[in-house]
């Protein structure tokens, strides 16, 4: 066997492993046979533990080859004789690294969760949903068209949804958990739009050839494929989101905002780094986006006082350098920064609920009260000045408000294209009624209610 | 009070709602205490309900819960016999063969749901209730039901149906909805949505910032300033930004500024600009403070016990604060939302469509109790309208809370029943037994944790007489372990400590090295900036070492992390002249406070006289990896610390021979040979540690081994008695795999429950242990030693009882209130927990302060109230309840509920309604086993008792 297809099979087992244990859970529960809780953390634990065992042996051949990537064509998904869907992987250096990463932060988090989640009744949902987002992330990470990474992207922003809104009978989580929701989906748009694009232009490719696009279609390409990285990465304007997921339950946070999730769009950027190379442009733009976004972040991460959302804000702070690392050019350190800030933050969220044992663990060693206050910087501005930014950052740099002004326009325009329609339409059928009356515009105030933190 | 100034009353109300809202302290000093403790002087189901409305919580479980326990067995039918001829101690006949007994027996047996209007008619159309009867009926009633039709079920259903309808017509329509109170509710009755929730969003990130402890790296400024002013220098700048609302919020604050306005007369003019008159202004206040009653509870909190912080710091809170924040953003969104002129309240527009609150239409209601009963249309026609009326009456005044109130009712005597009854018998078949001998005194806590752990050490060693104390013997003291980065309070969390004692190495010790928890802390702060972030993360892969094995091996990795055990430590506890400590408390106690310490806990555990060679004083605590309410499972009596040093401390002054000499001049010798060693018991691992070991006496030695291995041998079963209630635990462990695995469940941080904690607690014995001892009670006793006859005069016995009636009652009423409503007087699930300002915690990203104990903690827990068994006459009770306000308050109001055990017989007398009752000896055996593990192997839920030990005899 060539190392081609050992290493082709190896990524597609990893692929197909975390799916097939979630439909051994879910199959049965569809079929109203609840599995006892001990037979979910078998499967689970076998199919991570085999998973992880799959990366590394593909990490081993990867190493062995000397670091030359694999396109694996598995099958054809849909041919058409002037238009064929390829269903490849591309195993490279960044698929190996984030395959690596899930197959190990997965394993753990499954591990943690058994006891975590012990009698919860919400058990079996969440295991379910980690098996799914796993092979979603790999699909991701794995993908050798835009296609077949658009549907591991689609995975994870669902299962990361389903999974803010964990605590069903609660309003907050759910309502945080259809805001990422909307969120993920005005940004898979764009990169919906570049698999067609792609497509358009070409029949069939895969994602190492952009020299097959016109130029403008290159820059049109980059430009969506940005704005796609813009929601899972939680770049500015999109932030206000990722400090709400930490709804869920703590090992879901630790593995979506910590790790996984969030750097699936600097890794997308790391994909798509082909068409970005070349567009000194759009890699400033990309900076600058990355920039505001960790000052951003690390500003208003500063001021919080809970230890959920002060993680969310860091992890934040560091996608944006990781995404300025990519604009520069440092598509290498941003691997590395990728892989080690996933563990590392995974590590801290897992450990948030003991932030008060391991503060006063600290206070025993120390043999006094650890404080951060000391050193902060902001000490040095005047007092009117400090109060301003203090409330600007608590405010989250009033961040939401722009969003929320921005719907309230999208919907103005929405419900005005909307009247033109009906009156056209209404034209057409002949009914001066229908044409004559304005559509019903919902009342003014109404907006506030939804809109809470 | 009509002329009282306008501060004057708000200052009152002020007052009041700072009674109702929590009284939590931060999560690091959590004392479980009564949730409704402002209520205590209102009967038990009074406060109950009436706390219920108020809070917006359950007052019971469910209907339909009660109906599952009575179908499991745990309610009987003489159960809700009693509890019904208890709420309505008059039968009488209402027709037909119907009584009023029957009538609610049918309605507490068959749930009773109240509908009306369109929901009604969606259920008589969508769904097959005129076609099936209702599930659960006898036979007999399902016979009568359906006879007359010829077993024709919708037939007889729909002719049910006409002749309810026939006889009581259409519904009525539905009373008004109330008209809400707050600028909020009255929006909401308008369907203009809830403000609270942006009101919310901005109070909860400025108290957060306001009340931090040390999370966020940029402190709030001004936080020496009461948190209005606080709030105003950082708001006053606010010009909107989009929200039109906050330029309403900031452009107040403007105005303020020159005005040197504080909390409560900004309270005066938001109030005036909402339009409230003054009459409404007590209930406004006190509903804008429980609308987010957690962290209104902390700002009253740490006013009231500023030492009760995690750090000292100047924190000026004051709950008027809060209140005025939370009205000026109220003020301001509602400017925003209705702009005009005038008070605000009238310009809100008047409300729709108001939500009917929940009623039954009578012929619905009359058609399911006809059901429950065996009524067909036949009998309900032979109704004449004075019976039909006089049915319906009865059925509407027992109506949801009633039943509940019921049920509960007799939930609960299931539970007295069945222990009363056990110990009435066992006290019979015990006075008949020899005394074991006795060669070593353990005195343990009073904690029910305690009762296993005493049973089994008695099973397995009989030589071993147990003894229980509150464990903070007799000391309230501000302790400082060589480890400790600051003093905290060890002594009954109601009474601020006076003393400060501190531990101190023997040895001159090298400085600790502590680069490696400086780099920790480091690495974490770090990681969280922009700059340092940014390399500290980028090593961040190294991090992968420590994860893995936290979550592979939490034994492991408490190994690798342990810190290195440092030298010999002694306390420094002698007074010497008037020291102070720069906190103001007297350093270390005088030889006179010492021997009071010595003599009070001597007797409030009655060992006055017959000391054994060796008596070992454990206090108890419990360790856990991940548990931000860590402090709920430690000591009781030690404000939720460890009582290590308790115990310690006081075996040193009771081996002291000026103590010892001053006592016997006071009439209590203690034998020159008897030795005290203190120690500690870890509830959740079951460690047995022994301090100053180094101190006893060469002769002391032997038996103090014998005992210690008598005591790991205990600790075993013990292990193994708790294992069976963690579900992920086989049955079938050995005592050996139990105490492996509740090891490891110690260091797991992955582990929501690391021991159960108090989920058994619902007896307390106050006596001598002869009447309880070789008796199986499932860890669910709290076990107060107490002789009467070293006790003439009663007063040991009330001063006892003042200290162990309030703490077992706080503890017992906590879980009784979070197991009842684990999301309303619980914080819900610990999963979803996120601490904040290392105070408290919050459901997720941002919440109400949660208050309580969290759900997974209490899931086990069955709601009972208190029942304390004293050994004492009841005559000599009834005096002391008299004589103490706070014992008798409690239990004359029914919060706790108590027993009388007769001193010479053991015979038992219950308190009800005002006096004692005689309980009757049970003359059926109690079930017998040779030990503890053959009645409890193979359970995972709650046992009844046994008694253990007395195998031997049966076969003989």
């Amino acid at each position: 066997m060539s190392s081609d297809v050992l290493m082709g099979s190896l990524g597609t087992l990893a692929l197909v492993l975390p799916a097939l244990g979630a439909m051994g859970i879910a199959l049965p529960w569809l079929l109203r046979v609840r599995l006892e809780e001990r037979v979910i953390l078998r499967i689970t634990n076998a199919v991570f533990s085999l998973t992880f065992l799959a990366t590394l042996a593909m990490d081993a051949v990867f190493l062995a080859r000397g670091g030359a990537p694999v396109e694996f064509l598995i099958t054809d998904w849909i041919a058409l004789p002037a238009y064929t869907v390829h269903s490849a992987v591309l195993l490279d250096a960044p698929a190996a690294l984030i395959m690596t990463l899930t197959g190990f932060l997965a394993g753990l988090i499954g591990v943690f969760s058994g006891n975590y989640l012990h009698k919860d009744p919400g058990f079996h949902r969440f295991f379910v949903l980690l098996l799914v987002f796993a092979s979603g992330m790999m699909a991701v990470a794995a993908g050798g068209t835009l296609d077949i990474i658009y549907a591991g992207w689609e995975i994870v922003g669902l299962t990361s949804a389903l999974l803010i809104a964990y605590f069903t009978y609660r309003e907050a989580p759910v309502r945080h958990g259809l805001r990422a929701f909307a969120v993920y989906r005005v940004c898979d748009v764009a990169l919906l739009g570049a698999a067609i694009l792609v497509h358009h232009h070409s029949g069939a490719l895969t994602l190492l050839h952009p020299d097959a696009l016109p130029p403008e279609s290159q820059l049109l390409v980059g430009g969506l494929l940005i704005f796609a990285s813009m929601g899972k990465g939680a770049l500015l304007p999109f932030t206000g989101w990722l400090p709400r997921a930490m709804e869920g339950p703590t090992p879901s946070s630790a593995i979506f905002y910590g790790a996984l999730s969030i750097h699936a769009g600097p890794f997308l950027l790391l994909r798509g780094w082909p068409y970005l190379e070349g567009l000194p442009a759009l890699r400033w733009i990309l900076g600058g986006l990355g920039l505001a976004t960790a000052l951003h972040a690390s500003m208003v991460g500063r001021v919080q006082s809970d230890i959920k959302t002060q993680l969310g804000y860091a992890s934040v702070a560091q996608a944006g350098v990781i995404v300025i690392e990519i604009a520069a050019g440092f598509t290498g350190v941003a691997m590395i920064h990728i892989f080690s800030h996933a563990i590392l933050r995974a590590a801290q969220l897992l450990r948030a609920p003991a932030v008060l044992h391991d503060w006063f663990g600290l206070a025993a060693r120390l043999g006094r009260t650890p404080t951060r206050h000391e050193g902060y910087v902001e000490r040095h501005l005047p007092a009117g000045l400090r109060r301003r930014a203090y409330a600007f950052a608590l405010d989250r740099w009033a961040i939401d408000d722009f969003g929320r002004l921005g719907l309230r326009q999208a919907r103005r325009l929405l419900q005005s294209l909307d009247r033109v329609d009906q009156r056209f339409a209404a034209r057409l059928a002949g009914d001066p009624a229908v044409a004559a009356e304005p559509a019903t515009a919902s009342p003014e105030g109404g907006h506030l209610v939804n809109d809470q933190a | 009070m009509a002329e009282a100034s306008p501060r004057a009353r708000i200052e009152a109300a002020v007052a009041h709602a700072s009674h109702l809202v929590p009284s939590q302290s931060p999560l690091d000093r959590f004392v479980h205490h009564n949730p409704l403790h402002h209520f205590e002087e209102l009967p038990f189901e009074v406060a109950v309900e009436r706390a219920a409305e108020l809070f917006g919580n359950a007052p019971y479980w469910s209907e339909a819960a009660y109906q599952a326990e009575y179908r499991r067995g745990r309610i009987q039918d003489d159960d809700l016999d009693w509890a019904i001829a208890r709420a309505a101690p008059e039968d009488a006949p209402l027709g037909v063969g119907v009584t009023r007994h029957a009538l609610m027996r049918a309605m507490l047996e068959h749930p009773v749901a109240a509908l009306n209007g369109p929901a009604l008619a969606w259920h008589l159309a969508e769904t097959d209730v005129l076609t099936v009867a209702r599930p659960g009926l006898r036979p007999e009633v399902f016979h009568r039901l359906v006879s007359k039709a010829g077993g024709d079920v919708p037939r007889a259903l729909g002719s049910l149906w006409a002749a309810c309808r026939r006889r009581l017509g259409d519904a009525p329509p539905p009373p008004e909805a109330p008209r809400g109170l707050r600028l909020r509710d009255r929006l909401v009755d308008a369907g203009r949505g809830d403000i609270d929730g942006l009101i919310h969003s901005l109070l909860i990130r400025w108290s957060g910032a306001y009340l931090d402890h040390g999370i966020a790296h940029w402190p709030m400024s001004h936080r020496d300033r009461p948190f209005l002013e606080a709030v105003r220098l950082h708001l006053q700048h606010g010009r909107g930004l989009g929200r039109g609302w906050l330029a309403h919020v900031g452009a107040w604050f403007r105005s303020a500024e020159g005005q040197r306005l504080d909390a409560l007369d900004t309270i005066h003019r938001m109030l005036e600009r909402l339009g409230h008159p003054p009459a409404d202004w007590r209930a406004v206040l006190e509903r804008t403070a429980l609308a987010l009653p957690g962290w209104a509870g902390m700002f009253q909190r740490l006013a009231d016990r500023p030492d009760t912080a995690p750090v000292r710091q100047a924190l000026p809170t004051a709950l008027a604060d809060f209140i005025a924040v939370a009205l000026v953003l109220e003020v301001g969104i509602g400017e925003h939302l209705l702009p005009g002129k005038g008070p605000l309240v009238r310009r809100v527009p008047a409300p729709g469509a108001a939500m009917a609150p929940a009623t039954c239409a009578p012929a619905w209601l009359f058609f399911q109790i006809a059901q429950s009963l065996g009524l067909n249309d036949y009998a309900v026609d032979r109704l004449d309208d004075v019976e039909l009326q006089a049915v319906l009456a009865e059925a509407r005044a027992f109506d949801g809370p009633r039943r509940q109130a019921v049920l509960h009712a007799a939930y609960e005597r299931r539970f007295r029943v069945e222990h009363l009854d056990a110990l009435a018998r066992h006290a019979v078949d015990q006075a008949a037994r020899p005394a074991p001998e006795r060669r070593v005194q353990c005195v343990f806590c009073i904690d029910d944790r305690e009762e296993s752990m005493r049973r089994h050490a008695e099973e397995l060693a009989p030589w071993i007489q147990t003894l229980g104390v509150a464990a903070n013997f007799g000391l309230s003291m501000y302790y400082q372990g060589v480890h400790d980065s600051r003093p905290v309070a060890l002594g009954p969390a109601p009474v601020e400590p006076q003393h400060y004692v501190r531990e101190v190495f023997v040895d001159a010790q090298p400085a600790p090295s502590r680069w490696r928890a400086w780099a920790k802390h480091g690495i974490n702060v770090g990681s969280q900036t922009l700059l340092r972030g940014a390399v500290v993360t980028l090593a961040g892969a190294f991090s992968a070492a420590p994860l893995t094995t936290q979550v592979l091996s939490p034994a492991l990795h408490e190994r690798l992390n342990r810190p290195s055990q440092r030298g010999k430590t002694r306390l420094e506890y002698e007074a010497t002249g008037d020291a102070r400590h720069p906190n103001g408390w007297k350093v270390g106690y005088t030889l006179d406070e010492q021997v009071g310490v010595v003599r009070r806990t001597l007797e409030s555990m009655s060992l006055l006289r017959d000391f054994a060679p060796l008596v070992l004083c454990l206090g108890h605590g419990s360790d856990s990896a991940n548990n931000p309410h860590a402090a709920a499972y430690n000591c009781g009596a030690c404000g939720g610390g460890r009582s290590a040093p308790n115990a310690r401390l006081f075996a040193k002054m009771a081996n002291d021979p000026r103590v010892r000499e001053r006592l016997a001049a006071e009439g209590i010798h203690i034998p020159a040979d008897t030795v005290f060693v203190g120690g500690y018991h870890n509830t959740a691992n079951d460690d047995v540690l022994i301090s100053d070991a180094d101190e006893v006496p060469p002769s002391h030695r032997a038996p103090l081994d014998e005992t210690l291995a008598a005591l790991a041998e205990a600790a075993k079963h013990d292990a193994l008695e708790r294992c069976r209630r963690f579900e992920n635990v086989p049955l079938d462990v050995t005592p050996e795999q139990a105490l492996r695995h509740v090891r490891a469940r110690v260091n797991d941080f992955s582990q929501p429950r690391p021991e159960y904690n108090h989920n058994g607690n619902a007896l307390a014995l106050v006596g001598r242990r002869a009447w309880s001892r070789g008796l199986f009670l499932d860890q669910r006793a709290f076990l107060c030693s107490y002789d009467p006859d070293s006790d003439p005069d009663g007063h040991i016995l009330a001063d006892l009882l003042q200290m162990a009636v309030p703490v077992g009652a706080g503890i017992n009423l906590e879980y009784w209130f979070a197991a009842i409503d684990p999301y309303g007087y619980g914080s819900g699930t610990k999963t979803a927990h996120n601490i904040t300002g290392y105070l408290g915690v919050m459901d997720g990203h941002q919440s109400d302060l949660r208050i309580g104990l969290y759900h997974q903690m209490v899931e086990l827990h069955e709601p009972v109230r208190l029942l304390c068994v004293v050994e004492a006459p009841p005559e000599r009770l009834l005096a002391i309840a008299q004589a103490r306000p706070m014992v008798g308050r409690l239990v004359t109001n029914g919060w706790v509920l108590l027993a009388s055990l007769d001193p010479a017989t053991g015979a038992v007398q219950y308190f009800e309604d005002g006096a004692f009752r005689p309980w009757p000896t049970p003359l059926d055996p109690l079930p017998r086993v040779p030990t503890s593990s053959d009645w409890f192997r193979g359970n995972r839920g709650y046992l009844p008792p046994a008694q253990v030990g007395f195998g031997d005899e049966e076969v003989a």
